[in-house]
């Protein structure tokens, strides 16, 4: 088929069921791995020609809480200081974090600070590799942060350790948190989060006395029920020690994609424009109509992933344009997906290589991949970084950018791409942040936002001084919730879920590397030793792991990287893929799925070959 | 006029100019409710008076004056828009404002500059908004801080 006939068949597919149902019904997702300018293409068509803020991304399934958490407590949520400000840092407290191997190059940094003398506390229900760095670690239950680190801000203040000046000088509220955490005393979160009392005093201890603590946290923190929570907990903690504006300290979330910063500042989001400008704003959607040349830009925000697919079920969805998203694999509960998406009337997927979202597709229009086309990509300190076109593209493969511009054309609206520099000058027109980034600027080196103004050099360092967004930092009062499926009698194991060092979220890339496939070829259950010789189990055997929801098959990995009664799995392998069993119970304020916490059992189906151990690798048996 | 009447009246009317700015400062400060843009105020009010105590140093001997370095002029103030003044206004209206007030004084004395032919009268004039884009750079600075949040 060609491309006019994919086009003409697509937009005449959209305009129909749009013209008879309304926008409302096409929704729309972005990625955090495709460029800036094809993120804000996605975005521009939704809001331009179908008139709808339906379009979002996958910044939902893990980093949202952060930003409602960071928003609530500063104003603001994006991290707060750059990469290389981890070597300034004397104590660096990671939790939540598997940063060898979702993050590599962040690890260097830290595994260079902790080299170099720096204090490195590791908090993680898992025995994760970087605590071979660490000179303390500290082993919490899946799902109690809020426990702990409620636990620790009241021990600070029983010690005196607190910064009182910063509290008083620079947030709204310093006797509220002392009150909310006195719950917490450093025994009862013990009991709670199953870390001993003397840890937690020691981590109490050096948090509180350090100059300069540096806070990272990933999606250990966020994907759970209490996400926000979590991360309100964590500016708490930070706004109490006061190492905020200055070099080496902060609040410091890892994004996960190499562009899911910059997917969020594209405005693939239901409730902002580009640079987080409010749609519901009349102002901000007069002057952005303006400027598109369009009228009817919707005031009314849009439906967050979660909501785009429970509606298909009843019809309120009926189209779904997915660029850069396996959703089926990507979304918990993954029967449940797939009900969702057979539902549809028409799914069209942009996409690289096939998964399994692009075979339940109507059309597959095939994208350019990374150094195919220009752009360029936002990291998790907001830097903006050319990428520049260094091969063609396969086939007849296109930017995301044309095809949105060439489906615009033909339901008659001119989005007036004409290139990846066109689209970010498009964008730039009606930037506030990234106002003074162009091309030309980042030729030679990147440019962190805010920018507002070309002669503007960029901002490495968010609330210098102690000033926040919102004026003072507020401190969140966050009580410990357990997750919404517990382990019991039927399901004794508590699943806990994330990424491997050898693949990449679903595999659509990395899956399609013979290397990577040679040096990780199938998922394996992580299982604690203590469970594995209760169960008569050993590395190699096939088990089966059932949830309340599905049911996988896979080998068994004996590892003390998991602690008892604590299973583990990736999303990588749709042959035995972690989200058939995950729980689709979401974070109450950002529709952020559980992935890191649900209920199941493990059976043994048949003895495996003996594993012996030939050499010792990094994040594999 | 001699050149030293002019000099003087010059720094007159830039002295109240900042007893102007410290008295809007100080009266913002008793209207808005946010205890972080209060406190902007007040500070805002207590750096104006401090303007106003150098410039009247300085007018006592105003062909030894102290050179105000030429710091980078981002022209944040001039993209943004005047913010309303309400006693709910956020902390970025009350910073956008300080900077576009120190955008306008900037403007006032490079004008001036301009329109004269005296030398002392338009070095004068043109340190006068040296000073003015200093104070306008600290506050572009803190603008960029928590003028541009990540919130969805």
């Amino acid at each position: 088929m060609s491309w006019d006939e994919a086009l003409d068949y697509t937009a005449g597919r959209i305009k129909a069921i749009v013209d008879k149902h309304g926008p409302d019904v096409f929704s729309a997702l972005g990625s955090g791995r495709i460029t800036n300018e094809n993120n804000y293409a996605v975005a521009k068509f939704t809001r331009a020609v179908i008139k709808t803020n339906n379009v979002d991304h996958c910044a939902r399934t893990c980093h949202a809480p952060t930003v409602a958490g960071l928003a609530a407590a500063f104003g603001s949520g994006a991290a707060t200081n750059s990469i290389s400000d981890i070597l300034e840092a004397d104590v660096i407290f990671v939790i939540g974090s598997n940063m060898t191997e979702a993050h590599p190059i962040v690890s260097y940094y830290v595994k260079r600070a902790a080299k170099n003398g720096a204090t490195l506390i590791v908090v993680d229900p898992r025995k994760i590799d970087l605590v071979r760095w660490a000179s303390l670690y500290a082993q919490q239950h899946v799902g109690t942060d809020v426990a702990f680190l409620n636990g620790i801000i009241n021990e600070i203040f029983k010690n005196g350790w607190q910064n009182e000046e910063f509290m008083r000088s620079s947030t709204e509220n310093p006797d509220d948190i002392r009150e909310w955490v006195k719950p917490y005393p450093v025994e009862k979160a013990s009991e709670i989060c199953g870390v001993p009392v003397d840890t937690m005093r020691t981590i109490a201890r050096i948090l509180g006395t350090a100059k300069n603590v540096n806070i990272i946290y990933c999606l250990g923190i966020t994907e759970h029920t209490c996400g926000t929570d979590n991360v309100k907990s964590i500016a708490n903690l930070q706004m109490v020690l006061g190492h905020l504006g200055k070099r080496g300290g902060g609040v410091n979330p890892l994004r996960g994609q190499n562009n899911v910063q910059g997917a969020c500042d594209m405005g693939d989001l239901p409730n902002v424009y580009h640079n987080y400008q409010p749609v519901d704003d009349p102002h901000v959607a007069e002057k952005i109509a303006k400027d598109w040349g369009v009228t009817g830009l919707s005031l009314k925000q849009g439906y967050k992933i979660p909501t785009m697919l429970h509606k298909a079920t009843s019809g309120a969805t009926k189209i779904f344009f997915c660029v850069g998203d396996n959703t089926v694999q990507t979304e918990p509960n993954m029967a449940k997906t797939i009900e969702e998406l057979k539902a549809l009337e028409f799914l069209v997927v942009v996409d690289i290589f096939p998964n399994l979202t692009t075979e339940m597709a109507e059309v597959v229009l095939p994208d350019v991949c990374f150094n195919e086309d220009d752009g360029t990509y936002s990291n998790l300190e907001r830097r903006v970084q050319r990428l520049r076109k260094a091969v063609n593209p396969p086939g007849n493969a296109k930017p995301t950018w044309w095809i949105m511009q060439e489906l615009g054309k033909r339901m008659g609206v001119d989005l007036r791409f004409t290139s990846a520099e066109g689209v970010w000058e498009d964008m730039r027109r009606t930037a506030t942040s990234m106002a003074g980034i162009t091309y030309s600027r980042l030729d030679e080196i990147g440019i962190q936002w805010p920018c507002p103004t070309l002669e503007h050099p960029g901002t490495p360092i968010l609330h210098l001084h102690g000033k926040f967004t919102r004026g003072k930092g507020l401190f969140c009062r966050t009580d410990n919730r357990p997750p919404a499926e517990m382990p019991d009698a039927e399901y004794p194991f508590m699943l806990s879920t994330g990424r491997r060092l050898w693949h990449y979220h679903t595999g659509t890339q990395t899956r399609n590397s013979i290397g990577l496939e040679t040096i990780f070829p199938e998922e394996l259950m992580e299982i604690s030793p203590v469970d594995a010789l209760r169960m008569s189990i050993k590395t190699n055997d096939m088990v089966k792991a059932t949830s309340r929801r599905g049911t996988i098959t896979l080998k068994a990995w004996v590892t003390d990287r998991s602690p008892e009664g604590v299973c583990w799995c990736s999303f990588h392998f749709f042959e035995a893929h972690a989200n058939v069993l995950t729980n689709d119970a979401y974070d109450n304020v950002t529709e952020t799925p559980e992935y890191k916490a649900c209920a199941i059992k493990i059976e043994k189906i048949s003895d495996g070959k003996p594993y012996v151990q030939t050499v010792n690798r990094q994040a594999r048996p | 006029m001699n050149p030293q009447n002019s000099l003087s009246l010059i720094f007159d009317l830039a002295i109240r100019k900042e007893e102007a700015a410290n008295q809007f400062y100080a009266a913002l400060a008793q209207r808005v409710k946010n205890r972080a843009v209060q406190e902007i105020f007040i500070e805002l009010a207590k750096e104006e008076l401090n303007h106003k105590t150098l410039l009247t140093s300085l007018q006592a001997a105003p062909l030894i004056q102290t050179k105000f370095a030429r710091v980078p002029d981002y022209h944040i103030a001039e993209s943004e828009a005047q913010p309303v003044v309400t006693p709910d206004m956020p902390l970025r209206d009350a910073v956008a404002l300080a900077m576009k007030n120190e955008q306008q004084a900037a403007q006032l004395y490079h004008v001036m500059a301009q329109a004269t032919t005296e030398t002392d009268v338009r070095e004068l004039f043109e340190n006068l908004m040296n000073m003015e884009l200093g104070h306008k750079n600290r506050l572009e600075t803190l603008f960029v801080d928590i003028g541009y949040p990540e919130v969805f």
